[in-house]
């Protein structure tokens, strides 16, 4: 019990900085990744490659002024960045980095204070492995909104105001089929502990067709709608109309400056990792070495295994969580900004039913499997399949999206009022 | 009738009524004096009430966490009546709601505290601040004095501490109760018990036995949708009907074919 602890303890401590360190060498990487894709070089003079680029980040953030304007509401405006950086760091604690580890390994005796204490066996390699952890998930994702708002409003300027107010709204909306597709996957697993269901994915679809039983084989779906989600939770671009710099200057952290934005720019970060590292245990398979763990194990990967198999499971875990990290990089120096009205219609008038069919085919397959009428977990593939099938059809028939509407003005150059010169004194 | 509990309700009730936001001449620092003293009674009270309980000393750990979480609890809901500002309010609210999710996972109620957080932080008060904020102007302004004033303060207060008092006295009558001590097997043991009651009788179910293995999540599905069915299904019913209407209500009149396009001329 003690044991478990201390070893959660440093883990937590270890991992905790690690994540700090990679959340500011993400920053290097996003420049480098807008440089490639804009056919630029990028940040390159400080450092060898422009590697302590990060660093140098870090002092002019530290040495810049620390501004308020006359206007905001002080409390808030200290609270604003605490407020966003807490639920953004606080969402490492159930994601499963590494199995179950089973060493027992014995530290030596020489060590001050900790010297011959032994690793307790069979401790997971994860902060909690609660039985509501999807929902803690969900929950941290619900916190996260506040930290936005507040510093939209504690500004008491309208740039930050608009921009908070956005970000409410735009959040709220996208939380709906954020949690059903979360859903729906739990549901499937029959569990909500993030380890377990990661376990789970680890697999084939059959001997014969080596596709890994991955959820995002199974039901991909459901990995569409919680990508699009996660990209809106995070505030990044497509749908990063909370800080649109061509209509909000900077959005809710316009009137921002020194620590207090980095504070925001960290927890932007955080909550990208989060993102990913949630996407890679419920969808990616986890620790899941694919094919490659019929070599090494001669069969499905394990989930205890000793200090080694620990390593290999953080790595493959880790380069999952890089890999969606460049695609959620990718996506952003790729995709045009939405328009407010067109955020708006994506969530409530596609991503919400079609969350919700995504959830009622993974009921249906829980009960059939049930039932016993079906087992292998290849249905629930062509369930999706036929859903997004049937959206298309039944999509053909639905009243059509209010578009904007050309409204003669008075007044208007392009769009006259019928009898109005263009002047407006008639 | 309990004297110690009735005094300690009374100045329960003398804080917050100094405490609720007034125009001029507030007695802010004296009611939160009162509170103090209250709060520090109604402490010694529950700690003396405690050890009179047999085993207590077992959960001692988690009493700390009790009494923390419930003075931050109580403080912040003092806070949601009185503090003279709506946002501020909104946002001791989410305070509360944290203290109380705190005080579930003490419970052994995760799913509880995480649905909490979910339903009310995440959703409900969400919306609040949104609608407050909307309703108020943003930065370091005053706000109207109809916002600012309580209306009846004497009246209310007097309303909700009679209740109060009355339920306290029931809840603290005869033996003390065992919400304060920690017995983790006492609601999962009961919810086995009748989650096999419930499911020796039906095959199709039967799959997910409950064992001993099983979760407050899983135990909480199979109450839910064997003994609970009926309730279940008729708030999912009373939802769809409430979405419903709300849908009907937020729609938009949409004027007629002809009638689109025809801006109206500025007034100016």
């Amino acid at each position: 019990m003690v044991g478990t602890f201390i070893f959660h303890l440093i883990f937590g401590l270890v991992l905790f900085n690690v994540l700090l360190g990679i959340v500011a060498y993400l920053i290097l990487l996003e420049r480098k990744t807008a440089a490639w894709i804009q056919d630029r070089i990028g940040p390159n003079r400080v450092g060898p490659k422009g590697l302590m680029q990060p660093l140098a980040d870090g002092v002019k953030f530290i040495l810049k002024e620390e501004f308020m304007p006359a206007n905001a509401d002080r409390w808030l405006f200290y609270l604003a960045p605490i407020v966003i950086i807490t639920p953004a760091l606080c969402g490492f604690a159930v994601i499963p980095w590494g199995g179950v580890l089973a060493a027992g390994t014995r530290l030596p005796e020489w060590l001050p204070w900790i010297g011959g204490w032994a690793f307790p066996h069979n401790v997971p390699v994860m902060l909690a492995n609660p039985q509501v952890g999807v929902l803690v998930v969900i929950a941290i994702a619900g916190l996260s909104i506040y930290g936005v708002v507040l510093a939209g409003w504690a500004s008491g300027s309208k740039y930050s105001f608009l921009g908070g107010m956005r970000a409410a709204a735009q959040m709220i909306s996208y939380e709906i089929p954020l949690i059903l597709s979360l859903l729906s996957v739990a549901v499937v697993a029959g569990t909500m502990r993030l380890g377990t269901i990661a376990q789970d994915q680890v697999g084939y679809f059959s001997t014969v067709f080596v596709l890994p039983q991955w959820n995002i084989f199974i039901q991909p779906l459901a990995f569409i709608l919680f990508v699009t989600c996660i990209f809106a939770e995070a505030n990044r671009t497509p749908f990063d109309l909370a800080e649109c710099e061509s209509e909000l200057v900077g959005g809710y952290h316009t009137e921002y400056s020194s620590m207090k934005f980095a504070m925001f720019f960290l927890a932007e970060y955080s909550a990208m990792i989060t993102g990913a590292a949630v996407a890679v245990a419920l969808f990616l398979g986890g620790w899941h070495l694919p094919w490659l763990d019929k070599l090494l194990y001669g069969g499905a990967q394990p989930m205890s295994t000793g200090w080694a198999g620990m390593f290999l499971k953080l790595v493959v875990f880790g380069a999952k969580v890089i890999l969606f990290l460049f695609f959620y990089m990718w996506v952003r120096w790729t995709l045009p900004r939405f328009r407010f009205d067109q955020l708006m219609n994506l969530a409530w008038r596609s991503l919400i039913p079609l969350s919700l069919g995504t959830f009622l085919m993974a009921g249906i397959f829980v009960y059939l499997r049930q039932e016993g009428i079906i087992e292998h977990r290849g249905w629930l593939l062509l369930g999706n399949i036929l859903l997004v099938l049937g959206a298309l059809v039944v999509g053909r028939w639905l009243p059509s999206t209010p578009t904007n509407q050309r409204v003669p003005v008075a007044g208007s150059r392009y769009n006259k009022w019928p009898g109005v010169s263009s002047t407006g004194n008639a | 009738m309990d004297y110690a509990l009735a005094v300690a309700t009374a100045l329960g009730a003398l804080s917050i009524y100094l405490l609720l936001p007034r125009g001029r001449g507030s007695l802010v620092k004296t009611g939160a004096l009162v509170g103090v003293l209250t709060l520090g009674a109604a402490m010694l009270y529950l700690l003396r009430w405690a050890g009179l309980q047999e085993g207590v000393s077992q959960g001692a750990g988690l009493n700390v966490f009790f009494c923390l979480f419930a003075l931050i609890a109580v403080i912040s809901a003092t806070a949601v009546i009185c503090h003279p500002r709506p946002l501020y309010c909104a946002l001791y609210f989410v305070l509360l709601t944290l203290a109380l999710a705190g005080l579930f996972i003490l419970l052994f109620a995760q799913f509880m505290a995480i649905v909490l957080i979910i339903i009310y932080a995440g959703a409900i008060l969400v919306t609040y601040v949104f609608v407050i904020m909307l309703a108020s102007p943003g930065g370091n302004v005053t706000v109207a004095d109809y916002d600012r004033v309580t209306t009846n303060p004497l009246l209310a207060v007097l309303v909700s501490f009679v209740l109060l008092g009355t339920v306290l006295q029931l809840m603290f009558i005869g033996k003390p109760r065992a919400f304060m001590a920690a017995r983790p097997a006492g609601p999962v043991a009961v919810g086995m018990a009748m989650g096999h009651k419930i499911l020796a009788g039906k095959p199709a179910l039967a799959d997910p036995k409950p064992t001993s293995k099983m979760g407050v999540m899983e135990l909480l599905g199979v109450n839910l949708y064997s003994q609970y069915a009926l309730p279940l299904e008729l708030a999912g019913i009373l939802l769809t009907i409430s979405l419903v209407g709300a849908v009907m209500i937020a729609r938009k009149n949409e004027p007629a074919a002809g009638v689109l396009g025809t801006g109206q001329m500025p007034t100016e």
